[in-house]
């Protein structure tokens, strides 16, 4: 009898195509001959975001066994994605059951403009679809830094032209409810529709680790809207950072998670990039990485294409969560700090 | 609002660039779960699943290519962290952690299957 060995399919579906889920029957070995991979949703359920999901993309052109051709057409796949959007400074209603053009207060949203700033188009432009740059140096490719200090120019002063906004927008757990101590879901639209692919958000309430992106690109400008949201009630607690806050203060969400505390401290020690550097010089794959990554950013945005919005300066907070009927946590209260110090 | 509170240290950014060692910094680029379940909302963000609730009944579970992207590179840069020390511990650490990565390599875009001829 002989064995050979025969190439099957788990994550990579062929034509350039990942699948985003693989299921697989895990009482079986991975190589057993029973096993069976199938895509979730079929193989049009893609992973062909040029967000975080593009890192699984790198370790298979990297790491995968791909032949050229594949590896060549894993970026036409994306190449679409990957789109050039101007911030004019235009809002849209900040509330997602309000069909009315208003701001927070409900006024009706004013002509201010800043702008345009060219960016690259979000999913829902939340701040965890910059997570690749923290742990690939995609920094080091002149018109990504570009393209990203673009983003943050958006991301703050959008958060400033909506009015009566003390903070900014990311996916993030939703409030909890205080009758039942349950959260109320996953807000996973939030960021700013204006310049997404999705534009039906919902933008009531905002979460700390919006900022890391910012911090990437302007330390003291990020940390001065990390203070802010930090600043309301509840929003700090025996662990740290509280996952996010209503706009308007009437509520919290009384949890923690590592995607709304440590993509920000993580960010404020500037990534993991550095290390990923080092180790991708070492495996001879780090200028390839350069390459292919000026040549797709510049398909889009350079090459003579106009950049807009450069000598925008970024903005920084001029509101504050209101005090509503939160409370801060009763281990992170001022009264409780003084409390300490007197019995010391 | 709020002022610092010892306790609640999220504002205290200079006393935690000072306590944090370059392990724990690495490991926090590591997702608490590579696997999804209906708990776990927060995988695959931007994909076209965005905010879908994912079910996976045993035995059969789902591998979500979009929490191991974030996984896979933030262990790779601990791989190289861990191989700069001259302590041989987190060396050999380095070392254990790389074969996972190799591991990866086998079975991310496709596996191999022995079959009989």
């Amino acid at each position: 009898m002989n064995t050979s060995l025969t190439s099957t399919q788990v994550f990579y579906r062929g034509n350039g195509r990942v699948c985003s889920v693989v299921d697989l029957n895990q009482t079986l070995l991975p190589s057993d001959q029973a096993q069976n991979y199938s895509c979730e949703g079929g193989d049009t359920a893609l992973l062909d975001d040029p967000y975080e999901g593009e890192l699984f993309t790198w370790w298979l052109y990297f790491f995968g066994g791909l032949s050229n051709a594949d590896k060549q057409d894993l970026w036409k796949v994306k190449r679409p994605q990957l789109q050039a959007v101007n911030y004019t400074g235009s809002i849209v209603n900040t509330s997602y059951d309000d069909p009315v053009l208003t701001n927070y207060s409900g006024d009706p949203v004013k002509g201010k403009k800043i702008g345009p700033i060219t960016v690259q188009k979000g999913y829902y432009f939340s701040s965890h679809e910059s997570w690749k740059l923290l742990e690939m140096p995609y920094l080091d490719v002149p018109i990504v830094k570009r393209v990203f200090d673009n983003a943050e120019r958006v991301r703050t002063c959008n958060s400033v032209l909506m009015g009566k906004n003390a903070g900014m927008f990311a996916s993030v757990n939703n409030i909890t409810d205080p009758t039942t101590g349950q959260i109320d879901g996953y807000l996973g639209p939030a960021g700013i529709p204006s310049v997404a692919v999705n534009q039906e958000q919902e933008l009531d309430v905002i979460t700390p680790y919006s900022v890391f992106p910012t911090i990437l690109s302007n330390l003291s400008v990020g940390v001065a809207w990390y203070k802010n949201m930090l600043d309301a009630r509840g929003m700090q607690n025996p662990y740290g950072s509280t996952e996010s806050t209503r706009r308007d203060g009437t509520g919290i969400s009384a949890f923690v998670s590592w995607d709304s505390k440590v993509t920000t401290v993580n960010a404020l020690l500037g990534g993991v990039s550095r290390f990923v550097r080092a180790q991708m010089e070492q495996d001879s794959i780090y200028h390839e990485f350069i390459n292919v990554t000026t040549t797709e950013y510049n398909r889009v945005f350079g090459n003579g294409k106009a950049l807009s919005g450069e000598d925008v300066e970024l903005c920084l907070p001029d509101f504050q969560v209101p005090v509503a009927n939160v409370s801060d946590f009763t281990m992170c209260s001022n009264a409780s700090a003084v409390s300490r110090a007197g019995n010391a | 609002m709020g002022g610092w509170n010892p306790e609640c240290k999220t504002t205290n950014i200079s006393g935690i660039q000072s306590n944090l060692s370059w392990f724990w910094w690495i490991s926090t680029l590591v997702p608490v779960k590579s696997y999804c379940d209906s708990t776990n909302l927060g995988l695959g963000k931007s994909s076209a699943r965005a905010g879908q609730r994912v079910g996976a009944p045993s035995p059969r579970i789902c591998h979500n290519a979009d929490t191991a992207s974030e996984l896979l590179w933030a262990v790779y840069a601990l791989v190289q962290v861990l191989h700069q020390s001259d302590a041989i511990e987190f060396y050999q650490l380095g070392d254990s952690w790389e074969q996972w990565l190799n591991y990866t390599k086998t079975n991310a875009a496709k596996v191999s299957i022995p079959d009989t001829a």
